[in-house]
């Protein structure tokens, strides 16, 4: 790989054991890839930040990072718990301090601690933009949505990426290896959050490593929050960085189909049977909203949704939003909530939490990405359905 | 005995009790990091390790944090001894560069047919090629 004379320097060890390790780990990246060479990024997102999900080895591992800064922009993903309501949740106190431990280190680094799988609401990329991202439903929605440019950066290559402030110039980078290599037919009216993420995870079931061109009846066009909710699910069957989305994704427009192999069809039957998978009925521990993290615009039709019955929640309804949106609910909206015993969690979501200890193990929700991780993770009974079929089960109006 | 040429991602030499997953593997999820043990609910090779194998499996998916779970399962020293992909992403290769793991894929005939559970395997992941015994 050709590098410059500066990033030679950073390899021999110039800068500091830091920098020279993050590069090192860059270039054989980079070298395995076939990268030519690093270009510069303006963004980096890094993941894997929770100390349930990369406990002490990764706790240590970003600390021994910690004694230099980050150059470039740089985000993080969620955490293990709210950074201000840990205790009454459960939380105990050496997983808080050993989360902790990882925050300030990130923030020490000059990381801001947006907490977010949605890194996109806090700085919008643009079109054709370099980024280092992790959070594989983010890479996807930085790429289908904006036409912004990242791989799908594992944890540590994207914290890596965050300190040289550069990424090797491969994968999604080029516009080569962004063409479609799949046509996916949707012919199943995808209205709500449940339905697009389980289509998501079915695109990524079929299409493997292909990149889909994916039409859908009636267009997702504008329904950029079910968009979203597809990439998370795309994200979790599959290693797929990007999807081209007829009437969404600006490389939509003049995609060049000849590359494609096969056609996918998918009916609403093929989505059913992953509901019938995720079936758990009972009493439900938390009713969860929020994966990907919420927008405004879904919080409050949650709000609408709740005015109009008017009645305290039989279970706990979690809602996982940043930081950052959450300074834009309106207070009314926040005040309801709480009178209902919705609880607006940020900074987090369950798959990041320590579930055990918080005596969560049976879950309601509306995204196939947290089925799939609080199944196999936490193992969580877990019941996927409609957003509004979580909210009924939650204020009990279906009994 | 067969020798089979690919391409080495992360540099190395392992010997090894081959386990084969025909699925893709999300190791956030998928593998317990504590254990080494496959986890995830309807894997058909759930309940057995992949510690001190040669884990073969088609391409890495899902979760970016799964690096970590592969850097945890080397300092857990249940690790894999090496990982043979059809083709990697970048989530398994950087999580086996930070854990010294050697990494092949892009191999000349299609291991998931050739490899079966249980075969020896030599991983020359300096010269670019496997021997299955």
């Amino acid at each position: 790989m050709y590098l410059t004379k500066e990033e030679e320097k950073i390899l021999s060890g110039e800068y500091g054991p830091e920098y020279q390790k993050a590069m090192k780990a860059l270039v054989k990246l980079g070298e395995a890839m076939g990268a030519e060479r690093l270009v510069n990024i303006v963004h980096a997102h890094i993941s894997g930040i929770s100390y349930r999900n990369i406990g002490d080895a990764g706790l240590e591992f970003i600390e021994e990072l910690s004694k230099v800064k980050v150059k470039v922009f740089s985000t993080c993903n969620p955490a293990g718990f709210d950074l201000e309501f840990w205790k009454s949740l459960n939380i105990p106190e050496e997983f808080f301090v050993k989360q902790l431990r990882i925050i300030n280190a990130l923030s020490k680094m000059g990381v801001k601690t947006t907490c977010t799988c949605t890194p996109y609401y806090v700085r919008e990329p643009s079109f054709g933009e370099h980024l280092a991202w992790g959070e594989s439903s983010a890479v996807l929605y930085a790429n289908t949505v904006y036409g912004a440019r990242t791989n799908r950066e594992g944890g540590p290559s994207s914290l890596f990426s965050a300190l040289i402030g550069k990424t090797p110039y491969m994968g999604m980078h080029l516009s080569e290896n962004r063409k479609p290599r799949v046509i996916v037919d949707a012919k199943v009216s995808i209205e709500e959050q449940a339905y697009a993420s389980t289509l998501g995870f079915i695109i990524g079931d079929l299409a493997k490593d292909k990149i889909p061109y994916v039409k859908t009846k009636p267009s997702l066009k504008e329904k950029l929050d079910l968009v979203k909710a597809m990439c998370a699910g795309v994200g979790t069957s599959s290693p797929l960085p990007m999807c081209i989305v007829e009437n969404v994704s600006p490389e939509a427009k003049n995609a060049d189909l000849s590359y494609v192999e096969e056609r996918i069809h998918v009916e609403k039957y093929d989505l059913e049977k992953y509901f019938a998978k995720y079936s758990y009925s009972g009493n439900f521990d938390v009713v969860f909203l929020g994966c990907p993290h919420l927008s405004l615009y879904e919080v409050v039709s949650v709000w609408k949704y709740i005015s109009k019955e008017r009645v305290k929640a039989k279970y706990p309804v979690f809602l996982a939003i940043s930081r950052h949106m959450y300074s834009k609910i309106p207070r009314n909206v926040l005040e309801e909530f709480r009178k209902r015993g919705i609880r607006v969690l940020r900074d987090t979501c369950l798959v990041v939490a320590p579930l055990d200890k918080m005596r969560i193990s049976t879950v309601a929700t509306n995204s196939i990405k947290h089925a799939y991780y609080l199944e196999n993770i936490h193992g969580v009974k877990v019941r996927l359905c409609k957003t509004l079929e979580c909210l009924k089960l939650a204020l009990g109006a279906d009994s | 005995m067969k020798i089979i040429r690919g391409r080495v991602l992360v540099e190395g030499y392992a010997e090894g009790e081959a386990l084969v997953s025909k699925e893709p593997i999300s190791f956030l999820g998928d593998i317990d990091p504590k254990t080494g043990i496959i986890v995830r609910k309807d894997h058909p090779l759930r309940g057995l390790s992949i510690k001190d194998k040669v884990f073969v499996f088609p391409y890495g998916k899902g979760s970016t944090v799964g690096s970590y779970i592969i850097y945890q399962l080397a300092k857990n020293n249940v690790a894999p001894k090496a990982i043979l992909n059809v083709k990697s992403e970048p989530i398994i290769i950087i999580g086996c560069v930070i854990s010294e793991i050697p990494l092949m894929d892009s191999f000349k005939e299609n291991i998931l047919k050739i490899v079966k559970n249980g075969d020896y395997i030599v991983v020359n992941g300096r010269e670019g090629h496997i021997i299955v015994k």
